[in-house]
Protein backbone atom coordinates (compact mmCIF):
# COMPACT_ATOMS: atom_id res chain seq x y z
CA UNK A 1 0.00 0.00 0.00
CA UNK A 2 2.53 2.19 1.12
CA UNK A 3 4.38 2.07 -2.49
CA UNK A 4 1.01 2.90 -4.24
CA UNK A 5 0.82 6.02 -2.03
CA UNK A 6 4.56 6.86 -2.87
CA UNK A 7 3.64 6.46 -6.22
CA UNK A 8 0.84 8.49 -6.55
CA UNK A 9 2.49 11.37 -4.38
CA UNK A 10 5.18 10.97 -7.07
CA UNK A 11 3.36 11.89 -9.77
CA UNK A 12 0.47 14.13 -8.49
CA UNK A 13 2.28 15.62 -5.47
CA UNK A 14 5.44 17.05 -7.41
CA UNK A 15 5.65 21.07 -7.16
CA UNK A 16 7.98 23.38 -8.86
CA UNK A 17 10.21 25.64 -6.42
CA UNK A 18 10.58 28.66 -8.62
CA UNK A 19 13.78 30.88 -7.71
CA UNK A 20 13.34 34.29 -10.09
CA UNK A 21 16.40 36.17 -10.18
CA UNK A 22 17.57 39.60 -11.35
CA UNK A 23 21.20 40.77 -11.33
CA UNK A 24 23.39 42.94 -12.97
CA UNK A 25 26.03 42.04 -15.23
CA UNK A 26 29.42 43.14 -15.22
CA UNK A 27 30.79 43.41 -18.94
CA UNK A 28 34.09 44.31 -19.17
CA UNK A 29 35.02 46.34 -22.64
CA UNK A 30 36.88 43.61 -24.86
CA UNK A 31 39.14 45.07 -26.84
CA UNK A 32 41.03 48.45 -24.81
CA UNK A 33 42.11 51.08 -27.16
CA UNK A 34 44.28 53.00 -24.73
CA UNK A 35 47.49 52.22 -22.87
CA UNK A 36 47.39 51.92 -19.44
CA UNK A 37 49.58 54.36 -17.46
CA UNK A 38 52.51 53.01 -15.40
CA UNK A 39 52.82 52.54 -11.92
CA UNK A 40 49.21 51.52 -10.92
CA UNK A 41 48.78 49.34 -8.30
CA UNK A 42 45.99 48.87 -6.52
CA UNK A 43 42.31 48.40 -8.55
CA UNK A 44 40.59 51.90 -7.02
CA UNK A 45 43.66 53.42 -8.90
CA UNK A 46 42.83 51.75 -12.10
CA UNK A 47 38.99 52.22 -11.53
CA UNK A 48 39.30 55.70 -11.01
CA UNK A 49 41.53 56.65 -14.18
CA UNK A 50 38.85 53.86 -15.91
CA UNK A 51 36.12 56.53 -15.12
CA UNK A 52 37.88 59.39 -15.52
CA UNK A 53 38.59 58.15 -19.55
CA UNK A 54 35.04 58.06 -19.90
CA UNK A 55 34.64 54.52 -20.22
CA UNK A 56 31.65 53.71 -18.17
CA UNK A 57 29.66 56.88 -18.95
CA UNK A 58 26.49 54.72 -19.18
CA UNK A 59 27.23 52.88 -16.04
CA UNK A 60 28.62 55.90 -14.00
CA UNK A 61 26.45 55.45 -10.87
CA UNK A 62 25.03 51.68 -10.85
CA UNK A 63 26.52 49.22 -7.80
CA UNK A 64 29.11 46.87 -8.78
CA UNK A 65 26.86 44.22 -7.70
CA UNK A 66 22.82 44.08 -7.89
CA UNK A 67 21.06 41.49 -7.30
CA UNK A 68 17.21 40.61 -6.41
CA UNK A 69 15.49 36.98 -6.20
CA UNK A 70 11.99 35.45 -5.32
CA UNK A 71 11.66 32.22 -4.76
CA UNK A 72 8.18 30.34 -4.16
CA UNK A 73 6.75 26.53 -4.86
CA UNK A 74 4.21 26.35 -7.73
CA UNK A 75 1.81 23.04 -8.47
CA UNK A 76 3.10 23.96 -12.22
CA UNK A 77 5.34 25.30 -14.26
CA UNK A 78 5.61 29.01 -14.68
CA UNK A 79 4.18 30.31 -17.97
CA UNK A 80 6.19 32.74 -19.92
CA UNK A 81 3.50 35.66 -18.80
CA UNK A 82 3.79 34.52 -15.02
CA UNK A 83 7.33 34.93 -15.06
CA UNK A 84 7.06 37.86 -16.81
CA UNK A 85 4.82 39.45 -13.50
CA UNK A 86 7.28 38.30 -10.93
CA UNK A 87 10.23 40.40 -13.38
CA UNK A 88 8.20 43.02 -13.39
CA UNK A 89 7.10 43.23 -9.21
CA UNK A 90 11.21 42.43 -8.82
CA UNK A 91 11.87 45.64 -11.34
CA UNK A 92 9.62 47.85 -9.63
CA UNK A 93 11.11 47.11 -6.26
CA UNK A 94 15.09 48.37 -7.84
CA UNK A 95 13.00 51.55 -9.02
CA UNK A 96 11.11 51.72 -5.79
CA UNK A 97 15.02 52.17 -4.43
CA UNK A 98 15.42 55.27 -6.68
CA UNK A 99 17.69 53.13 -8.98
CA UNK A 100 18.21 53.94 -12.34
CA UNK A 101 15.74 52.36 -14.75
CA UNK A 102 18.44 51.70 -16.81
CA UNK A 103 19.38 48.93 -14.96
CA UNK A 104 16.69 46.70 -15.61
CA UNK A 105 18.17 46.81 -19.02
CA UNK A 106 21.58 46.26 -17.73
CA UNK A 107 20.32 43.38 -15.97
CA UNK A 108 20.04 39.39 -16.63
CA UNK A 109 17.00 37.62 -15.32
CA UNK A 110 16.66 34.02 -14.72
CA UNK A 111 14.27 31.43 -13.56
CA UNK A 112 15.85 28.71 -11.97
CA UNK A 113 13.37 25.05 -11.36
CA UNK A 114 13.81 22.58 -8.63
CA UNK A 115 11.57 20.15 -7.86
CA UNK A 116 10.04 19.13 -4.39
CA UNK A 117 6.61 17.19 -2.76
CA UNK A 118 7.00 19.91 0.12
CA UNK A 119 6.37 23.25 -0.67
CA UNK A 120 8.65 26.05 0.36
CA UNK A 121 7.84 29.62 1.97
CA UNK A 122 7.72 32.12 -0.12
CA UNK A 123 11.09 33.87 0.39
CA UNK A 124 13.08 37.02 -1.20
CA UNK A 125 15.79 39.55 -0.69
CA UNK A 126 17.74 42.20 -2.54
CA UNK A 127 21.54 42.63 -2.62
CA UNK A 128 23.35 45.70 -2.93
CA UNK A 129 27.19 46.48 -3.34
CA UNK A 130 28.94 49.36 -4.82
CA UNK A 131 32.35 48.82 -3.48
CA UNK A 132 32.26 45.11 -3.19
CA UNK A 133 33.35 45.25 0.17
CA UNK A 134 30.20 46.17 1.75
CA UNK A 135 27.06 44.51 0.80
CA UNK A 136 23.46 45.59 2.04
CA UNK A 137 21.12 42.69 1.88
CA UNK A 138 17.02 43.51 2.54
CA UNK A 139 14.40 41.08 2.93
CA UNK A 140 11.53 41.91 0.34
CA UNK A 141 9.09 38.52 1.30
CA UNK A 142 6.38 41.14 2.92
CA UNK A 143 6.87 43.05 -0.37
CA UNK A 144 6.39 40.03 -2.40
CA UNK A 145 3.21 39.15 -0.43
CA UNK A 146 1.69 42.11 -1.30
CA UNK A 147 2.73 42.61 -4.74
CA UNK A 148 3.13 38.89 -6.26
CA UNK A 149 -0.07 38.33 -8.90
CA UNK A 150 0.66 34.39 -9.24
CA UNK A 151 -1.04 31.37 -6.84
CA UNK A 152 1.74 30.28 -5.02
CA UNK A 153 1.42 27.44 -2.34
CA UNK A 154 3.10 28.34 1.09
CA UNK B 1 35.21 14.47 9.25
CA UNK B 2 31.52 13.63 8.41
CA UNK B 3 31.77 11.01 5.39
CA UNK B 4 27.70 10.80 5.18
CA UNK B 5 27.15 14.51 4.54
CA UNK B 6 25.40 14.76 1.35
CA UNK B 7 26.09 17.88 -0.76
CA UNK B 8 24.45 19.02 -4.35
CA UNK B 9 27.56 21.19 -6.61
CA UNK B 10 26.11 22.56 -9.24
CA UNK B 11 28.61 23.22 -12.57
CA UNK B 12 28.40 25.98 -15.32
CA UNK B 13 30.37 23.80 -17.90
CA UNK B 14 31.19 26.09 -20.97
CA UNK B 15 32.71 23.97 -23.26
CA UNK B 16 31.33 21.08 -25.16
CA UNK B 17 33.37 18.35 -24.09
CA UNK B 18 33.34 17.36 -20.47
CA UNK B 19 37.03 16.88 -18.93
CA UNK B 20 36.49 13.30 -17.68
CA UNK B 21 39.94 13.03 -16.46
CA UNK B 22 39.45 16.01 -14.22
CA UNK B 23 36.70 14.48 -12.48
CA UNK B 24 38.69 11.42 -11.97
CA UNK B 25 41.20 13.42 -10.79
CA UNK B 26 39.57 15.74 -8.33
CA UNK B 27 36.69 12.74 -7.25
CA UNK B 28 39.67 10.45 -6.38
CA UNK B 29 41.81 12.59 -4.46
CA UNK B 30 39.04 13.90 -2.50
CA UNK B 31 37.69 11.03 -2.21
CA UNK B 32 34.28 11.70 -3.42
CA UNK B 33 31.25 9.81 -3.80
CA UNK B 34 29.01 10.28 -6.45
CA UNK B 35 24.86 9.54 -6.09
CA UNK B 36 23.89 11.37 -8.66
CA UNK B 37 24.45 13.41 -11.69
CA UNK B 38 22.26 15.51 -13.56
CA UNK B 39 23.38 16.37 -17.28
CA UNK B 40 21.97 19.11 -19.29
CA UNK B 41 22.64 20.71 -22.14
CA UNK B 42 22.90 24.57 -22.65
CA UNK B 43 23.87 27.06 -25.66
CA UNK B 44 28.08 26.89 -24.84
CA UNK B 45 27.67 23.54 -22.75
CA UNK B 46 26.54 22.10 -19.96
CA UNK B 47 24.83 22.46 -16.41
CA UNK B 48 25.79 19.36 -14.40
CA UNK B 49 24.02 19.07 -10.80
CA UNK B 50 25.61 16.31 -9.06
CA UNK B 51 24.81 14.81 -5.69
CA UNK B 52 27.88 13.89 -3.61
CA UNK B 53 29.34 13.13 -0.31
CA UNK B 54 33.00 13.70 0.26
CA UNK B 55 35.22 14.36 3.50
CA UNK B 56 36.48 17.50 2.46
CA UNK B 57 32.95 19.04 1.50
CA UNK B 58 32.09 20.43 4.88
CA UNK B 59 31.03 24.12 4.33
CA UNK B 60 29.42 26.34 1.35
CA UNK B 61 33.17 27.73 1.05
CA UNK B 62 34.23 24.05 -0.04
CA UNK B 63 31.01 23.91 -2.31
CA UNK B 64 32.42 26.86 -4.20
CA UNK B 65 36.38 25.45 -4.34
CA UNK B 66 35.20 21.94 -5.41
CA UNK B 67 32.94 23.78 -8.11
CA UNK B 68 35.51 25.71 -9.42
CA UNK B 69 38.15 22.46 -9.67
CA UNK B 70 35.59 20.57 -11.57
CA UNK B 71 35.61 23.45 -13.92
CA UNK B 72 32.46 25.16 -13.66
CA UNK B 73 32.41 28.65 -14.70
CA UNK B 74 35.19 30.53 -12.94
CA UNK B 75 32.77 33.83 -12.75
CA UNK B 76 30.24 31.95 -11.59
CA UNK B 77 32.13 30.92 -8.76
CA UNK B 78 33.70 34.28 -8.03
CA UNK B 79 30.54 35.47 -7.42
CA UNK B 80 29.10 32.55 -5.31
CA UNK B 81 32.15 33.10 -3.36
CA UNK B 82 31.35 36.42 -2.38
CA UNK B 83 27.75 35.53 -1.88
CA UNK B 84 29.16 32.75 0.68
CA UNK B 85 31.73 35.26 2.33
CA UNK B 86 28.77 38.05 2.70
CA UNK B 87 26.63 35.19 4.21
CA UNK B 88 23.31 35.38 1.78
CA UNK B 89 21.10 32.65 2.29
CA UNK B 90 20.75 31.97 -1.54
CA UNK B 91 24.04 31.95 -3.43
CA UNK B 92 24.36 28.15 -5.40
CA UNK B 93 22.81 29.39 -9.14
CA UNK B 94 22.05 27.86 -11.95
CA UNK B 95 19.38 29.13 -14.61
CA UNK B 96 16.87 26.86 -16.35
CA UNK B 97 15.90 30.16 -18.67
CA UNK B 98 17.88 33.11 -19.41
CA UNK B 99 16.64 36.26 -20.67
CA UNK B 100 17.49 39.86 -21.44
CA UNK B 101 15.69 43.12 -21.41
CA UNK B 102 15.27 44.22 -24.97
CA UNK B 103 12.94 47.26 -25.99
CA UNK B 104 11.31 46.54 -22.22
CA UNK B 105 10.44 43.41 -23.71
CA UNK B 106 12.18 40.08 -21.96
CA UNK B 107 13.73 38.24 -24.91
CA UNK B 108 14.99 34.54 -24.03
CA UNK B 109 18.78 34.17 -24.60
CA UNK B 110 19.56 30.73 -23.47
CA UNK B 111 17.73 27.69 -21.73
CA UNK B 112 18.62 24.31 -20.82
CA UNK B 113 18.10 21.13 -22.50
CA UNK B 114 17.51 17.85 -20.98
CA UNK B 115 20.03 15.27 -22.99
CA UNK B 116 20.78 11.63 -22.48
CA UNK B 117 23.07 9.75 -19.76
CA UNK B 118 26.33 9.53 -21.79
CA UNK B 119 27.79 11.41 -19.64
CA UNK B 120 26.84 9.63 -15.93
CA UNK B 121 27.92 6.19 -17.44
CA UNK B 122 31.19 7.03 -18.51
CA UNK B 123 31.80 9.01 -15.49
CA UNK B 124 30.34 6.44 -12.75
CA UNK B 125 32.53 4.04 -15.28
CA UNK B 126 35.71 5.25 -14.57
CA UNK B 127 35.11 5.68 -10.87
CA UNK B 128 34.21 2.64 -9.98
Amino acid sequence: MDRIEDEVRRIYGRMVVNTVWGHIIYKPVEKAEWKIPRGMRTLEEFMTWHREKGVEQERTDHPLALEIYARFTTRKKLSESEFASVVSALAMEILNEWFSDKLIDLMEWGLEEDYTYTAEPLEGEKRVSRDGETWTIKDITNYLRKVLEIEYIE
Amino acid sequence: MNISNRQILKLDIDSKEIDIIRFYIVSRLLRMNIYSIIKKKTKHGYHLTLEVSSPYINDDRDVVLVQCLLGSDYKRELFNFLRVKHNCRRWNVLFTKKYRMKNGRLVLVSKEVSSEGKFYKKTVGCLI
